[in-house]
């Protein structure tokens, strides 16, 4: 047989996306060339990008189901902002997907999808194989179904449909074989996943064919090989932000001695917390699915005042019904973590697209004077770490806790390196046992954090009794004297301003000081750090710090900003962190907002920034 | 959606073809029970000649709650919030009572989150035809547990179901509601004549149907699922509406027959299959639904219907002239009505 002769070329990173129809399996196909991709040691960035109907129509622009990959040797931190390979299992798939390829892409499809019928309900009224219109990629066409068929004929009782259904193996083990990984991993998974034997052995056989044909094709002369990326030693695996944040708030209860209490109601995109939890019972973890978020956050109150570690997770309608009773823990002074994983709005908005737009919800969405904490995570693996943060903040000042996500980092996804249980610092929690004086006084303030103890009901002689209207102080009796009001607001504010004396100080990426500073929170980390690097790399005198604490901010914010001459700050809103920073710091910054549903591109900052300096 | 209709040039009263009470093209997964329910208001819509722009479709957040879009595209609409629904509609029918107003909604979307305003829409009698989409599972949030999914039920990714389940059309009669029905979008003929009689009806009418989820809770041992649907359902009666310019058929057996006449014209005709129910009693009504419940029976019609309760706006005296069209000289006190209310204050 004729041996083609491939040659192979080392890259340092490439972005992938799969995409094809709902039904054709395109999260399996990517999460699989991913899972490989970490095994090998690559760095890696990925986010789907599901179509917002549950099953829409087969074949149509609504039902396109992609997942985009970014693999490097290097540090990576987006899942990148063009593909520069496109593998499009039907005419709607590459229609979605074309206006986000990179110039010069390379686009695999399968032309036995581009029939007269699939091609109409992609509104092409020609086929763009058959004009120029692809004209500035270069184009792989390959029969995928026919060839697939081929290879599954000696297979015998498969329906022509089951078949078919392994298409997507096929365009995998093609991938494996451009991209020159192994198939073990895929082929692993696939026994233990498919329980029907006829079904594994398909798909099996399908990503070998896949492979093969790429060895016996004349197609593709060139292969790609991209090193393991210098991460630091130690276990890793893939993980989402809401895997991670739910990971975080059993770790965060585990540090704490205590059981934790998640009560929550199914919205988008949150409700990946509550399966992720929910079995978990054997780490202590319990869940209560309640009828609507007031009821939730409702348990949630309960929960910390019994004594458990307490959470919630919601998105912004959500936490628009929660907002009552928010306030009500604010000033019953209890603690627990409220996961706010923000998607676009107002209102319902576009359920399944993130933003950045509840900031001002969290910090300002209640009645009466109500300060309460905000943290913000960076990254899918950071929220782990952010929800532990936000635990301890909460147990330390008995308040509840904002967690900032997003419906990026809740289904995007990076390696991680499971930490090692030991090496996290545990929470401190005390519980009084015994009264000091005549008087159990539930809101006796701990001199140094103003802080009230959490004193669990069930214990002899610490019997209180604690509720919404205005507190005397230190007793905590009803009252409606004018002082004690306001005694109570100041030391309700003081207590979570003192937090900074345990928020780690921010650091800056880059010189201490100089022409401009990017300021950033949230997701928007990976797209602001990789263009201020690649300014740095050019030679610009550009910093960035990125916030995880959004109230009360690090002690040494306003002493970094009044280091730099200009302060751009990025953010998925109309300018929601750059309006805290004028009224905070009295400093002019330039906002460079985004409501689009999309997150940034490292481009679109890195633009702005070549515009300022 | 099913496939389109040939149009024939058959017309209704108002010259309409039935196409023309279409909405745009359904985006819920094929098969899925809600969209039959969509053809079926189209159905009835167009046997009833409704002038559309009288009609307001209203909805909250599910799957079922994006129905509206799918029927009646000439129609008034608004897509409220999950579970708040019947407070709009409250709303709307007090400042504009001359309307029809269609609210369609979900499981979780009136039994979880909008518990309270079903009830409460209840108790007032807001004139609306309340419309149920029963899956016993969240569709859009992608399958969890609502408030219908009985105790004991499964589904592909959460598990059993421990608590036991509400029952939409107990909570309605004992809400106080008038018409209150249950059906199987897979039945649609009784779908079709129950969403009839349910437009005649002046004050809440609320239908609950069983409508499967064909992702998330379908495995024919779920009790919401086609299959179970298709082999349990047990009607109490067969339902026929006789519109005004229709003729009533008369040659049944005496006692077989119950025949209501709703005020705005229409005769409901049940033609009992399960002799002795009768459907204006509210204690045969409820003792029923918790024998079914008991035994696990599946039974489908016209359950409770009585009109004599008044609705929001007759309770609120409103004028005939809804409030939306009120003119500032319908509204503006007499001179002498001013004098009178000035005297007072001093
Ligand atoms: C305040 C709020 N909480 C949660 C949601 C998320 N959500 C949207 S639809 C839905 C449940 C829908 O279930 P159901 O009413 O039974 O409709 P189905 O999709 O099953 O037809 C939920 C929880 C939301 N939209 N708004
Ligand atoms: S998910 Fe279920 S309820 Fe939603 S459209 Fe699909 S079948 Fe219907
Ligand atoms: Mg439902």
């Amino acid at each position: 047989m004729h041996q083609p002769t491939t040659h192979y070329e080392e890259v340092e990173s490439v972005v992938i996306r799969f995409a094809g129809d709902s039904g054709d399996g395109m999260q399996v196909t990517g999460s699989q060339f991913t899972n490989t991709a970490a095994i090998i040691g690559n760095d890696i960035s990925t986010v789907p990008d599901y179509p917002a109907e549950i099953r829409a129509p087969q074949g149509t622009l609504a039902g396109v189901s992609g997942y985009q990959v970014h693999l490097a040797s290097r540090n990576i931190f987006t899942p990148g902002d063009e593909p520069d390979v496109l593998i499009a299992m039907n005419p709607a798939a590459l229609k979605v997907s074309l206006r986000d390829l990179a110039p010069g892409g390379q686009i695999i499809v399968d032309t036995d999808e581009f029939t007269p019928a699939n091609l109409n309900k992609a509104g092409y009224t020609r086929s763009p194989l058959d004009d120029s219109s692809l004209q500035a990629y270069t184009v792989y066409p390959v029969p995928i179904t026919t060839l697939n068929r081929n290879a599954l004929a000696a297979i015998e009782g498969l329906t022509q449909k089951e078949v078919d259904r392994s298409r997507n193996f096929f365009a995998l083990g093609l991938t494996f074989w451009i991209y020159d990984r192994p198939l073990d991993t895929t082929l692993e998974w696939i026994v233990e996943k498919f329980k029907n034997p006829k079904v594994a052995a398909a798909n099996a056989r399908s990503l070998r064919a896949g492979y093969d044909y790429g060895d016996t094709t004349e197609a593709f002369s060139t292969r790609y090989r991209i090193k393991p990326a210098p991460l630091p030693a130690g276990k890793y695996r893939q993980v989402t932000g809401n895997e991670a944040a739910a990971l975080g708030l059993v770790t965060a209860a585990q540090l704490a001695g205590k059981p934790l209490v998640y009560c929550s109601y199914p919205i988008t995109p949150a409700s990946d917390i509550l399966h992720n939890l929910a079995p978990l019972k054997h780490f202590d973890v319990r869940t209560f699915q309640a009828e609507d978020e007031i009821a939730a956050m409702g348990a949630t109150i309960g929960a910390a005042f019994g004594g458990a570690l307490a959470a919630t997770g919601t998105s912004g309608p959500g936490v628009a019904l929660k907002s009552e009773a928010i306030n009500l823990a604010v000033v019953l002074e209890l603690p627990m973590v409220i996961v706010d994983v923000q998607r676009a709005g107002p209102s319902t908005g576009m359920p399944t697209k993130p933003e950045q737009t509840d900031l001002f919800q969290a910090l300002f969405g209640r009645n009466g004077e109500s300060p309460l904490p905000v943290v913000a995570p960076a990254t899918p693996a950071d929220c782990f770490d952010t929800a532990i943060e936000a635990a301890r903040l909460a147990i330390r000042a008995m308040t509840p806790v904002f967690v900032l996500s997003d419906g990026y980092l809740a289904n995007s996804a990076e390696p991680w390196a499971i930490p090692d249980p030991t090496t996290l610092a545990s929470i401190p929690v005390a519980h009084p046992s015994e009264r000091q004086g005549q008087h159990y006084l539930p809101y006796a303030r701990d001199l140094a954090t103003l802080s009230r103890p959490w004193a669990i009901p069930g214990t002899p002689g610490l019997e209180h009794r604690i509720g919404g209207l205005t507190k005397q102080p230190a007793t905590g009796n009803v009252s409606t004297q004018p002082l004690d009001h306001e005694q109570m607001i100041r030391e309700r504010g003081e207590k979570i301003e003192r937090l900074v004396d345990v928020i780690p100080e921010v650091e800056v990426f880059g010189s201490p000081q100089g022409k401009l500073l990017v300021v950033g929170w949230g997701s928007t980390y990976g797209a602001i750090r990789q263009a201020v690097s690649q300014a740095q790399q050019a030679g610009l005198p550009v910093s960035s710090i990125h916030l995880r604490h959004l109230n009360p901010f690090p002690r040494n914010l306003g002493a970094i900003l009044d280091n730099f001459e200009q302060i751009l700050v990025p953010e998925l809103n109309l300018g929601q962190l750059a309006f805290l920073l004028r009224a905070r710091y009295l400093r002019d910054v330039v906002s460079l907002p985004k409501v689009q549903g999309r997150p940034f591109k490292i481009s679109e900052i890195r633009a702005k920034i070549d515009e300022l300096v | 959606m099913e496939a389109t209709r040939p149009v024939n040039g058959k017309v209704n009263q108002l010259g309409l073809q039935k196409i023309e009470y279409d909405g745009s093209k359904t985006t819920l997964c094929a098969g899925c029970g809600h969209n039959s329910i969509s053809q079926r208001i189209i159905d009835a819509a167009y046997e009833l000649s409704l002038p559309q722009h009288k009609v307001i479709k209203l909805s909250g957040i599910g799957c079922s709650s994006k129905s509206p879009a799918y029927f009646m595209g000439r129609a008034h609409g608004i897509n409220a919030l999950h579970g708040r629904m019947p407070t709009v509609a409250t709303g709307a029918t007090v400042a504009n009572h001359d309307l029809l107003a269609i609210g369609v909604s979900g499981d979780g979307d009136t039994g979880s989150i909008g518990f309270s305003p079903y009830k409460h829409m209840l108790r007032r009698n807001v004139p609306m035809v309340y419309i149920i989409e029963n899956n016993g599972v969240y569709g859009l949030t992608k399958g969890q547990f609502s408030a219908t999914s009985d105790e004991g039920q499964k589904t592909r990714y959460y598990g059993t179901q421990r608590f036991p389940s509400l029952d939409m059309c107990m909570e309605a009669i004992v809400a106080g509601a008038g018409f209150v029905a249950r059906s199987f979008s897979g039945d649609a003929k009784q779908v079709r004549e129950l969403l009839k009689a349910a437009m005649a009806y002046k004050g809440t009418a609320v239908l609950d149907i069983i409508s499967p989820c064909v992702t998330f809770n379908d495995e024919p041992d779920s009790n919401k699922s086609f299959a179970y649907g298709k082999a349990n359902e047990y009607p109490l009666h067969e339902i026929g509406v006789v519109l005004p310019f229709e003729e009533i058929q008369v040659d049944y057996e005496p006692g077989t027959v119950q025949q209501v006449k709703l005020h705005d014209g229409p005769t409901i005709q049940l033609r009992k299959l399960e002799a002795g129910y009768d459907a204006t009693s509210k204690m045969g009504a409820l003792a029923r639904l918790d024998q079914a419940r008991e035994k696990g029976e599946f039974i489908t019609g016209l359950l409770y219907i009585d009109e004599s309760r008044p609705t929001l706006p007759e309770l609120e005296n409103l004028v005939e002239t809804p409030l939306a069209w009120l003119t500032e000289k319908d509204t503006r006190p007499s001179r002498e009505s001013l004098d009178q209310i000035m005297r007072e204050f001093m």
